[in-house]
């Protein structure tokens, strides 16, 4: 199963740079083959982030498999990131879904 | 033109709008705008946008957290403000930050909004905008689990709106018509500059009225004024309705 993933960021910013490391830490120890991973800064690339409608900073976008799915914040809930990208089944969650 | 105490002002184009807010609305400020659902909020803020448009060629950008894109078109074309040319002339721009219910967000840790703020930055740029109106913010706080965290994101969205040289409207959702200014109290953020929309219902008949509660000091006409909604938009009455009464 191929995983295509966007990290949007901003800049250097505290939750930005846990985010980048957090996704890091889950790529070496959860994908089995490498996940395609584009980080995009909102400060360089504001367009995409129009274009993705992206409110909060940072967001993981997983684009592929479908369904697409957002996950915002800088994910160090690793539970709730694993769910996100739907690799452990969903009723691991307490109903923290948003919209 | 400048009020005479040093408050700029910037005449928004508006009929009735400029008398009562004697000239028109603090340049380079937000102001809020207060109502209930149905109380002409969205109108009233896209009017400020085309009029700067239509009459002082103010290019202007529109962030919707509410309604979605097709939606507002729809809703005003009979208002006559051609967006979609305004658009490909580079004159208008959206932001859209409206619900996007098929795709499912869930949140994993600490963010904050500053990738919608550089979105805003990005269309405001884009467009040379003077204008910016923002519809609503009192529906983000559905959209994010922790309204403690949302509250000081708007905070940080209209403190950069004022690096941007731009003067907007942020509208706010209210629950009663005289109560609160509004439902999740997020008029600290603007509390210099504040207008209240009100629909109500008196003996079966719709009465809606436009009141500037503050304008940053500034001199300005006191209580509320009736309104109507005509091909123009909202026409503001500038003859006090007590005086009416």
């Amino acid at each position: 199963m191929k995983f295509v993933l966007k990290l949007y960021v901003t800049g250097q910013t505290p939750n930005s740079l846990r985010a980048m490391q957090n996704l890091k830490l889950l790529v070496k120890e959860v994908f089995e083959t490498e996940p395609d991973i584009k980080i995009i800064d909102v400060l360089k690339n504001p367009q995409a982030a129009e274009d993705d409608k992206i409110i909060a900073t940072p967001t993981l976008v997983k684009e592929l498999p479908q369904p697409m799915r957002k996950m915002i914040g800088d994910l160090s809930n690793t539970e709730k990131v694993l769910v996100g990208l739907g690799l452990i089944p969903k009723k691991h969650l307490e109903g923290n879904t948003v919209q | 033109m400048s009020g005479n105490n040093g408050i700029a002002k910037l005449e928004t184009g508006i009929a009735g709008l400029d008398d009562i807010t004697l000239g028109g609305l603090p340049e380079y400020r937000s102001t809020l705008l207060a109502g209930t659902s149905g109380s002409c909020k969205t109108l009233l803020t896209l009017q400020f946008l085309s009029a700067g448009i239509v009459k002082y060629d103010h290019p202007a950008v529109f962030v919707t957290f509410e309604e979605t894109i097709p939606d507002i078109k729809r809703n005003i074309n009979s208002f006559g403000w051609d967006i979609d040319r305004w658009e490909k002339e580079g004159k208008f721009a959206f932001v859209d930050v409206s619900p996007d219910p098929e795709h499912e967000t869930i949140e994993t840790g600490q963010y904050d909004f500053s990738g919608l703020l550089a979105r805003i930055e990005h269309a405001v740029k884009k467009v040379g905008a003077k204008r910016v109106g923002i519809d609503s913010i009192s529906s983000t706080f559905s959209h994010f689990s922790d309204s403690g965290l949302v509250r000081k994101e708007l905070f940080r969205i209209a403190a950069g709106l004022k690096l941007m040289d731009v003067t907007s409207i942020i509208s706010v959702e209210r629950t009663e018509e005289y109560g609160e200014i509004s439902r999740f109290g997020v008029e600290e953020f603007v509390a210099d500059n504040v207008m209240i929309l009100r629909n109500t219902l008196e003996e079966e008949k719709r009465r809606r009225t436009i009141e500037i509660l503050k304008l940053r000091g500034a001199p300005h006409q006191k209580g509320e004024y009736p309104c109507t909604i005509s091909e123009q938009g909202i026409e503001i009455l500038p003859l006090s309705s007590l005086k009416l009464a």
